[in-house]
């Protein structure tokens, strides 16, 4: 209990206020500030380029049960649920499921 | 408000479900508790923030870098608050439940305040959403701990597959909601760099990837035709 304990209360400022400063500023900001200006549009840049680089380390580098599927597979189911997304026009629903399924499929036949 | 709690069962709450069930798989994968697994979602409550925030405590990075890594994914919140806020707060209204409102914005608020909003009247919109993001908090805290038994009950192909819903989810999204060029480059650049980063420095790999490729998008197609957020 004492390590859950120790994971919340570093979570407080490293999870929490880190996440909650950005939603509590654009609550503050909401009739002066230009979501379209420089600044927000490089911040925007930069955080989508942040979580690609976090789906791709998942891709490459995985920890644990993922490892167990080969990378050429996580990198192929990947590729097809990009696929699905735009045959099925652009819905996000249809293709989350068709990657995960791709996955599957691909390791179960290919081993 | 009922409405709203409605709502979290629609398809989109049924995706964002599956995405949580696969980060349950991940915090057992990774040999993360199940309760500071749970606690990441009323505290952190946006997944690419709590994936990172588990993933890099378990490979014991410093927590200031921890902090800065979470805050950056979470800085795309700001303009989606404000995107949220904009259809639903009224001129006179007191500010605090907008706070709350704030709290609980993420991807699939944001999904969904642009597709059912439309036949809610404009004093029900925020308490609707608030509605919607309480039902979805709750409903995602009890699928964690499913997520987290099924990956220690299932064969590891089908638990590989479940964690694989996350990062699925991820992508997609990141491609949902892209509207400029910049931002289908800051996604490839994203993924081109974070193999490179990774080779000459582990630890900063993400920040290096998000920064730089982010970074390099922005400067190279920054946009030119505005108008498009609002």
């Amino acid at each position: 209990m004492t390590g859950v304990a120790l994971i919340v209360a570093a979570m407080i400022p490293a999870g929490f206020i880190a996440t909650y400063m950005w939603r509590a500023l654009a609550v503050v900001a909401v009739t002066r500030i230009d979501p379209e200006s420089d600044l927000l549009l490089w911040v925007r840049a930069v955080s989508t380029a942040l979580v690609a680089a976090l789906v791709m380390r998942m891709i490459i580098a995985p920890s644990g049960v993922l490892a167990t599927i080969a990378v050429e597979h996580r990198f192929a189911a990947a590729v097809i649920g990009v696929g699905v997304f735009y045959a099925a026009s652009r819905s996000t629903q249809i293709a989350t499921f068709a990657t995960v399924f791709a996955l599957a499929l691909l390791h179960l036949v290919l081993g | 408000m009922f409405g709203g709690i409605r709502a979290a069962f629609s398809l989109p709450g049924l995706v964002m479900a599956c995405s949580f069930i696969g980060f349950g798989a991940l915090i057992h994968d990774v040999g993360f508790p199940l309760l500071a697994g749970v606690a990441t979602i009323p505290l952190i409550w946006a997944l690419p923030g709590q994936v990172l925030f588990v993933t890099m405590w378990q490979s014991g990075v410093a927590l200031p870098l921890i902090a800065a890594a979470v805050s950056l994914t979470a800085v795309r919140l700001l303009p989606m608050t404000i995107g949220v806020l904009a259809q639903v707060r009224l001129k006179q209204a007191s500010r605090a439940p907008e706070f709350l409102l704030g709290h609980f914005t993420a991807v699939t608020i944001w999904v969904l305040s642009l597709t059912s909003l439309h036949d809610v009247s404009a004093q029900r919109k925020l308490p609707w959403l608030v509605g919607l993001g309480t039902a979805l908090m709750g409903f995602m805290m009890l699928v964690v701990p499913a997520g987290y038994y099924l990956a220690d009950s299932l064969p590891p192909a089908l638990a590989a597959a479940m964690v694989f819903f996350t990062p699925a989810f991820f992508l997609l999204s990141l491609l949902s909601g892209a509207i400029w060029r910049f931002d289908y480059a800051a996604i490839a650049l994203g993924c081109v760099l974070l193999p490179i980063a990774r080779y000459y420095a582990p630890d900063f790999d993400l920040l290096i990837a998000g920064v730089g490729g982010g970074t390099l998008a922005f400067i190279c197609l920054r946009p030119r035709r505005k108008g498009l957020l609002k």
